[in-house]
This record gives structure tokens, sequence and C-alpha cells, in this order.
């Protein structure tokens, strides 16, 4: 029983993870209709950019983490800018594979400035377990966790709150109305794919003090991403942090339960079953709405 | 805007051509530069190693006591006067991409000879090429027992420096229940040829032993979060843990055994283990008392086949920039380099690759790794030495030996 409890304790702090991953794809394929298979290498910069500021230029770990959502952000942005936005018009596999490109470039290039060698980023807070009764936790997933869902109360504040939240909501649900009605269209998607990229950066920024830090990082977490974004409903943002939790604490119950080498099978047999019994996802519609 | 656009696309071409080439079944040739002093063509021969993917660091790593042992080499007259060359090709640890790799480095660049290719997955599916087209392989890193048991495609072309898991095991097993104590034993490794092959030969030394098996957890080699498992094996009763992988995911594997407070005796084993490495990425604290089964200890000179060289080496790597971490995986392209560059001398300086594959057989080098002679009644397998290293407070420290290390 307590093992059980560990199980669902440890699937909800990496669940939070798959969440704050899956809203970021969910918004750029809703507002944008682009697959993008560089996520994860979003996440693994966001990762590379807080060994660089927190681990060698000492900067503290929270500033570490803003400073790296900022700079792979701007990536996003200018991606957008110059890959995405002029092959707009393309059918959607032309954007998609802009982005499987993207991602080994920017997988090689992060081998070029940081090497092949996997990096340790040094803990900004303890690592050492605390024993809550038969449980253990850590400050530095509890941080992770805390902080995973403050970000992504954040965000949803800032899309039902906020002019450019509204505008976003808006091109998802019909990028031509919205456009007549006055919505700067192009301004929108090189702020939702910033904004995506920055979010998968703050995922792999607060990862980066648990796990290791290394350029191939971020190719199985863009497969996670992918499932929490199916399994959750196309552009559910509820969705995506169901889907999250869901995965982490299916993810961690198999590992311990079946077979460690199910692992990652785990994700893809959950969407099978998600496309068969409810196509659209757990909580997605039949026409795109960010709710 | 649509010059713009034209731009953009060309732009968006250019960055996917030069990816595509970077990630696909044409994998980045790297030609180390022979030594200019040297008069004559360059002898070239082949090296496939992980240079891109999960294990990307232990090849460069290998590639860099490679460089060495190949500087080394070039530097004392070459090889029968003529420099030696390696055509370094990616396999990304890929058992397809090795094969591919193979393929190209004996059709394309005409190799004689090949040294790969890391993970034992990749070096079985690399055997084969090699024995369709009659290339001698040399295998510096991979233990699967399968490369050098008779009957394996390519077998006959293969010669092993690497010590197998079942060498490993069988050096360790007068230690592992009597001496360690590891009466109930959990083992977690990489999921591949190479960790499930090293559990089989563990599991069957310990339970040789009087000891017994109570968990087997295989992990994919990019698998981060092993709370999971390691939940399990805490509440499995294990006393101890043997862990056949990587060091990047060993230090993985202690920070978050660390994380639950776990106090099971850790073994780690498969040479590719190097504590130093391990204590970079997790911390000397989370490495403290923990075993390593290893083939070299980079301190310790006077285990080397030959210690002069061992402290040579030593110097020559940490001259040359290269990262401490490496240090431990790296001997394996030195002694590979002159495993080969004797071979040809041996070989009256023909590069033929039947009477090469022949000439093998003849080698005998003192290198960092022990005495490299390829027995042929143990299937073309060297017997390099092996031994049992204990960290405590960040130093290592070797508590056994195989062969025993004779004291002066």
């Amino acid at each position: 029983m307590v093992e059980l409890v560990q199980h669902l304790l440890n699937g909800f702090l990496i669940g939070g993870i798959y969440a704050l991953m899956g809203i970021g794809l969910t918004l750029i394929f809703g507002v944008m209709n682009v697959v993008n298979f560089a996520h994860g290498q979003f996440y693994m910069l966001g990762a590379f950019v807080v060994y660089t500021v927190f681990t060698l230029a000492g900067v503290p770990y929270l500033l570490a983490l803003v400073v790296a959502a900022m700079a792979v952000g701007l990536l996003g942005v200018i991606t957008e800018r110059l890959l995405l936005r002029p092959i707009r018009d393309q059918p959607p596999d032309v954007p998609m594979l802009a982005t499987i490109g993207l991602s080994i470039f920017l997988a090689n290039m992060a081998l070029i400035i940081w090497d092949p060698t996997p990096k340790d980023t040094g803990l900004p807070f303890p690592l050492v377990g605390v024993k809550v009764g038969p449980l253990t936790l850590t400050p530095m997933r509890l941080f992770v966790l805390v902080a995973a869902f403050v970000i992504i109360a954040g965000s949803h504040l800032f899309l039902q709150r906020s002019r450019m939240g509204k505008a976003i909501r808006a091109t998802f649900q019909d990028r031509e109305a919205a456009a007549l009605m006055g919505v700067d269209v192009d301004v929108v998607n090189m702020v939702t794919f910033g904004w995506g990229a920055a979010m998968a950066a703050l995922a792999g920024g607060l990862l980066a003090p648990i796990f290791q830090v290394f350029p191939t990082m971020g190719a199985i977490v863009t497969a996670k991403s992918f499932a929490v974004v199916i399994v959750g409903g196309l552009g559910s943002f509820p969705g995506a942090i169901l889907a999250g939790l869901l995965l982490g604490i299916a993810e961690s119950l198999g590992a311990g339960y079946v077979s460690s080498g199910y692992r990652d099978a785990i994700a893809f047999i959950l969407i099978i079953v998600v496309l068969v019994v409810r196509p659209t996802g757990l909580l997605g519609h039949e026409t795109h709405k960010l709710a | 805007m649509i010059q713009t656009q034209k731009l953009a696309r060309g732009l968006s071409a250019v960055v996917l051509a030069t990816l595509m080439a970077t990630c696909t079944g044409s994998p980045t040739v790297d030609r180390t530069d022979a030594s200019d002093a040297l008069d004559g063509d360059p002898i070239l021969f082949g090296v496939i190693a992980p240079l891109t993917g999960p294990v990307a660091d232990a090849g460069a790593y290998v590639v860099s006591g490679l460089t060495i042992g190949v500087g080394k080499i070039n530097a004392q007259g070459g090889v029968c006067g003529r420099p030696l060359e390696p055509i370094i090709l990616d396999g990304m640890n890929d058992p397809q991409e090795s094969a591919n790799a193979a393929e190209n480095l004996i059709t394309r660049e005409q190799v004689p000879i090949i040294m790969g290719a890391w993970g034992s997955s990749s070096t079985l599916a690399v055997m084969p090429v090699v024995a369709r087209h009659g290339i001698p392989l040399v295998v510096e890193t991979s233990s699967s027992d399968k490369i050098t048991t008779p009957g394996t495609p390519g077998f006959d072309w293969v010669h092993r420096i690497s010590p197998t898991s079942a060498m490993e095991a069988e050096a360790m097993k007068p230690y592992l229940v009597d001496e360690l104590g590891m009466q109930r034993v959990a083992i977690l490794s990489v999921n591949n040829d190479w960790g499930r092959g090293a559990g089989a030969t563990f599991r069957q030394a310990i339970e040789e032993q009087g000891g017994q098996i109570v968990r087997e957890d295989y992990i994919d080699q990019t698998v981060t979060d092993v709370l999971p498992q390691l939940t399990q094996i805490n509440g499995s009763g294990a006393d101890a843990i043997v862990m056949t992988t990587g060091a990047a995911q060993i230090a993985t594997i202690l920070k978050q055994y660390t994380e639950l407070g776990m106090d099971q005796l850790i073994l780690t084993t498969g040479g590719s283990n190097y504590p130093v490495a391990i204590m970079q990425l997790a911390s000397p604290e989370m490495v403290n008392g923990t075993y390593h089964v290893m083939f070299y200890v980079p301190t310790e000179h006077a285990l080397a086949g030959d210690p002069a060289m061992s402290e040579w080496y030593y110097d020559t790597y940490a001259e040359n920039g290269y990262p401490e971490v490496g240090l431990g995986e790296s001997y394996r392209g030195f002694d590979a380099a002159h495993v080969i560059a004797q071979a040809i001398e041996l070989n009256d300086c023909s590069l033929d690759p039947e009477s090469l594959n022949q000439a093998l057989t003849r080698v005998e080098f003192a290198g960092l790794s022990g005495l490299v002679r390829f027995s042929e009644a143990h299937g073309h397998q060297s017997r390099p030495n092996v031994y049992l290293v204990r960290v405590d407070n960040g130093e290592l420290a070797a508590v056994a030996a195989d062969p025993p290390v004779e004291q002066p």
C-alpha cells in the first residue's frame, strides 16, 4: 500500500512536467496548426540555459529559469518569423518537416556548443528525501511540482484575462474571423510559438537539477508531449493537464508493477485506448475550442 | 513579400538538408590528421563509435583515447613507416546505423580493419557485415557473451579486447556474497544485449554463491526517471543493487536512490562506469561507499599492463584538455589503436584482411587494461584485468583484482 501511494506521488510529480510540456504543444498546434517536432529540443535548450546561467555563471536558480524562458521564448519567436511564417500557407506536412529539421539542427547545435558530455547543474534545493509518514518527498521535487502548477495557472490566467490571451483564443477558434475582427494573427502566431517554447524551456530548466543535461535529452520528451496532447484532446488546456498527470501516474504504476521495459510503451497504449474509446481525446471537442 | 518567402524557403531547405545529413544514413566522416612527419600514404582503418545519441559522450571518450594512441604510434614512426589514420563514423550506438557505417567503411573507404562498435547490440549488428566482406573487427567495449560465442554470425572475424560479462561475473564471484554480503540482490540495468547479458551472468554468479535475486529491472538507455523501479526495489527487501549501464545513467539512478533515502549496497559493472564521471554527474557524497567493477583504474598505474605507459597516458590525456570524466572510458580506444598497429606490423605490413585477421591472434600488447592477447581457445577473446573498486571520500581504491596484482 505504501509503495502504491509512493508510485502515485512519483507519478503526480513527473505528470506535472508532462502537463507543462503538453500545454505548450497543444497551444502551438491549436493556434498555428503546426505539429512542432522541436518541442523537446526547446525543453533541452531550457535545461542547457539553466546549466549555463545557474551552474557556470552562478546566477540564482529562479533567475536562471526566467532567463531560460526568455531566451528560448525569443528563439521560438524568431523561429516562427523566419522558418514557419513563410511556409504557413503550405500543406501541413511542410511546417511539420520544417520542425523536424529544426529539432535535428538544435540538437546538433547543442552538441557543438556544449559537447556530448552530460552535465550536472548542481542542486538549488536539497535532494535528500524528507520522510512524510512512510512516504519520501524531496524539497527539489516539491519545488518542481509547485512551480509547474504556478506556471500552468499563470498561463491559464493569461489566456483568460489578458488582451493577447483573448486574441490567441479567438485565433484558435476561427483564424479568419479573428483577423476580420482586427486581431493581428501574425503577432498571435509569434507570441504563441514563443510562449510554447518558453513553457518547454521552463520544464527543462525545472528538471535539469534532478536529471542530467545533454543534447539528445529532448527526443523522448517530444514523443511524451504528443502523447499528452492526443490523450488530453487537441487544443484542450485542462485536457493537457489531466493527460499529463494521467500519463505520469500510468508510467509510474506500469514501471513499478508491470515491467520497466514497457514504461515508454504505456504512453502509446494510452493513445490507442483513448483514440478508440474517445477519438477527440479525454477533454477534446469536435471543433477546436481553447477552454 | 514573395522574395522574402523565397528567401525563407531557401533558408529552410538549406537548414533541413544540413540537418538531415547529420542524422540519417550518411554519418559524419571524421579523418584525424596523420602525422606530417611521416612519408607515404596513411594506413587507414575504420572506427565505429557513437558520436551522437544518448551515449555520445562515451563515444567521444573512446575517440579521445584512440586519438592519443594514434598520435603516439605516429610520433614513434608510425606503422611500417607510414602514418596510421582512423576514419571515424558515427554509429549512434544504434544497430542499423552501426551496420550502415560498417558497410560504408568497407565499400566506400575500403578500410582493411575496423574497430567498434561500442554497444553490444551495435557490434552484433556489425558482425555479419564484416563477415560478408571478410574484414576483421576489433571490439574495444562490448561485453555481451554472444559476440565471442562460436556460431554467432561474424564470429570468425571478431577479436575482442574488452571482457565479457561472464568474465566480470566470474572474477567478482568470490566477493559478491561472501565479502560484500550481497544476499538479496536487485538488478537494475540498461535494456539491451549489454545490460541483459550482464544481468544474466551476475544472477548466475550470485545464485551460485547462495545469494538470491529479488527483482530484475531493465530500463531504456534514454530513461531518466527511475523512481518507480527504485520504489519497487526498496520495497522488495533487497540489500544490494547491481547496475550495468553508462556512467550518466548510473549518476541519475544514484540521485534518485538518494532522494528515496535508500541504503542498499551499490555495485556497478560493465566498464563504462568510471566512478569519477559518476561523482561529477551526481556528487561525491552520493557515490561514497559504492563498488564498481572496472578494467582500468586511471590513478593506479601499477595495475596497468604497462605502468609507465599508463602514467604517460594519464598526463597526456590531461595535457590535451580532454574531460576527466572520460578517462575511465578513453583507454579502450588507446589500446585498440595499438592492437591494430601491432597486427599490421605482425602481418609484414600487408593490409590483406584475411591474413590481418590471422595476425590479430599473434598480438601481445601490454596496454592500459592489462595484457591484450586473443585466445583462440576462448573465442578470440582477450582477458583484461578486472578490478573491484570502492569509492571512499571521493577516492578510488581497488579492493580486489583479477588476476591478483603481485605486491612489490
